[in-house]
């Protein structure tokens, strides 16, 4: 069978034999290079043990494989989990941030609304304010004059008697 | 100047009218320049106190003069005619001529104490613990819009009620009558308004007020600044004492012979002290304002009596602690030695300046915790004894020499 050592070892290359098995063939592999009968035995040998070390190997593959298969099953149990678990966490941690951003945006909306409620009241405030100033201006006028105005009464009555004192004939 | 009284279920309205020589400006008695804003104002007596218009007119007839003696310059004519002897106090303390004359003069024997609720009127219940309260109440005038809503009067009345005293409230707007300096009495003695016109009811025969040393002999206030033992406001032979007088309603001051570190004390050792309140701008709950001057000098003499620091929140860069930071006279001059000789810490507050300036010890401010003898004499006869005693047993006469610091004081 004109299996050459290229295209075996492309092969053992290229298969992922477990590194026990490949170092076993290599060293053997390296001590055979001496007599043809020597040699052919050896090929024998060597095809033997390949084949041993083939199906030992398939074996070795199946139970990889499998081994490799349930690493990977456990692998991906595991990242399934870890995902879950990170998706857990992470969706714990992502819906806490989020009710903490929503308490936080509500938060802000509320101060917001608050900002908003206090402008309008200091708005309101500033123009009661204004119109408190000119209104207390305006009833500080009105008020002063019509102290004039009572005055001036006394001041007119005063007058009056003042004439009908003079002239007793009048009925004022 | 003619008065003119009408009255209707216990409100007496009062209504003056200026004649030619009269005017709208005058000067208090105690030489403070008046203008007047109206010539009306009413006085709501107690329901259960009147007695319909059956008033002597007497004091009807000083009742009016306490709003309208700063506008009248040579005569006064009353609308019911007032006794001679009355018309006769007006010609030789007033240079008056009143009328119409005729009549009899009233008299009356109890004792009403005139109280606002301030440490020295509640000194003076203390001293006369049976006799009744007339209280003086501001109310708005109609004819006057309100730009004064931050006094307090409804509080003090209440405080007043709240003695367990018998206590007649006593409502008026005269203090409105004043356009200028602002709201208060045209006369000192316009408080005892009430009184007057309740003396027959009450059957009063002295009405006692709180004025104490300082504004009766040392010329505080807005006074004279200097020892006046003819103060015409308050001795009882002064013009207006003799008023008083001569209506059988003497003023009485039981406590013009003492401090007013001592009616201080007076009135927080006695059972009234609870009520006690000396501004107009607290709340009912609140207490006094404590920002104001009165309150400021007030807790200076009560931290000085109790010996402790200064308990406010006024500093000296503030307005209201302004006239405490430029050299003597100050009002109330007396306390203001008596409270930097005896405050701890003074020179860390408001008074530090004033407390420079006066160098006051406790030695040199002792005399103002005695009495003032030649003031328990002035008082009436009938309530002189009790006064006597009072004063022997709860504060102690002044030496000679302490009594000499009053005749001598001049600031
Ligand atoms: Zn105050």
């Amino acid at each position: 069978m004109g299996l050459s050592l290229r295209p075996m070892m492309r092969f053992v290359g290229r298969v992922l034999v477990p590194a026990r098995v490949r170092r076993a063939f290599l060293s053997r592999l390296d001590a055979r290079y001496v007599t043809q009968a020597d040699h052919r035995q050896d090929v024998r040998n060597i095809r033997d043990e390949f084949r041993r070390l083939h199906r030992e190997t398939k074996d070795d593959r199946r139970d990889d494989a499998a081994a490799y298969a349930t690493k990977e099953s456990a692998k991906d149990i595991a990242k399934a989990i870890a995902k879950d678990v990170v998706k857990d966490v992470v969706s714990a941690a992502v819906k806490d941030a989020q009710r903490e951003n929503q308490s936080l945006r509500e938060e802000i909306v509320a101060l917001r609304a608050e900002v908003r409620a206090l402008k309008q009241l200091t708005a309101t405030v500033n123009k009661a304010n204004d119109q408190a100033v000119k209104g207390h201006r305006l009833a500080e006028r009105t008020a002063e004059a019509l102290d004039h105005v009572l005055q001036n009464e006394v001041r007119v009555w005063q007058a009056i008697d003042g004439l009908s004192a003079q002239t007793p004939a009048t009925n004022l | 100047m003619r008065v003119k009284w009408t009255v209707a279920d216990g409100i007496w309205n009062l209504t003056f009218l200026l004649d030619p020589e009269d005017d709208v400006t005058g000067t208090c008695t105690d030489g403070a320049r008046l203008e007047l804003r109206t010539n009306t104002c009413q006085i709501r007596l107690p329901k259960d106190r009147t007695s319909g218009a059956d008033v002597h007119p007497d004091l009807l007839a000083v009742a009016a003069w306490t709003v309208a003696a700063p506008w009248t310059r040579q005569r006064v004519t009353f609308d019911r005619p007032i006794s001679p002897a009355l018309a006769e106090v007006f010609r030789t303390h007033w240079n008056v001529d009143a009328g119409p004359v005729g009549g009899d003069p009233r008299s009356g024997t109890r004792l009403a104490v005139s109280y606002s609720g301030g440490a020295d009127s509640m000194a003076v219940a203390d001293v006369f613990p049976d006799a009744p309260f007339v209280h003086f109440q501001r109310i708005r005038h109609p004819r006057v819009p309100n730009r004064w809503s931050f006094y307090r009067s409804d509080v003090l009345a209440g405080l007043a009620g709240e003695t367990g005293r018998d206590v007649a409230i006593v409502q008026s707007d005269l203090e409105l009558l004043l356009r200028l300096p602002g709201p208060g009495y045209p006369e000192h003695h316009a408080v005892t308004v009430g009184a007057l016109l309740l003396a027959d009811e009450m059957d009063l025969g002295g009405i006692a007020l709180g004025y104490e040393l300082g504004s009766r002999w040392l010329g505080g206030g807005r006074y004279t600044h200097h020892f006046t033992p003819d103060n015409p406001i308050w001795s009882g032979h002064g013009k207006w004492g003799s008023l008083f007088k001569a209506v059988g309603l003497p003023l009485v001051l039981p406590v013009a012979g003492i401090s007013e570190a001592v009616t201080m004390r007076l009135a927080l050792a006695s059972d009234l002290r609870d009520h006690v309140r000396w501004c107009l701008r607290g709340s009912k709950g609140g207490g006094a304002c404590g920002v104001c001057a009165k309150c400021v000098y007030k807790e200076l003499i009560q931290a000085a009596i109790e010996r402790r620091p200064l308990n406010t929140t006024v500093t000296a860069d503030m307005p209201i602690a302004r006239r405490w930071q430029e050299p003597p006279p100050y009002g109330g001059q007396e306390m203001i030695e008596y409270g930097v000789a005896h405050v701890p810490g003074i020179e860390h507050t408001m008074f530090a300046k004033a407390a420079a300036y006066l160098q006051a010890t406790e030695e040199s401010t002792r005399w103002l915790e005695h009495c003032y003898a030649p003031a328990i004499d002035e008082v009436p006869e009938q309530w002189r004894k009790q006064v006597d005693a009072y004063m022997v047993d709860n504060v102690g006469l002044m030496t000679e020499d302490e009594a000499r610091r009053v005749e001598t004081w001049e600031t």
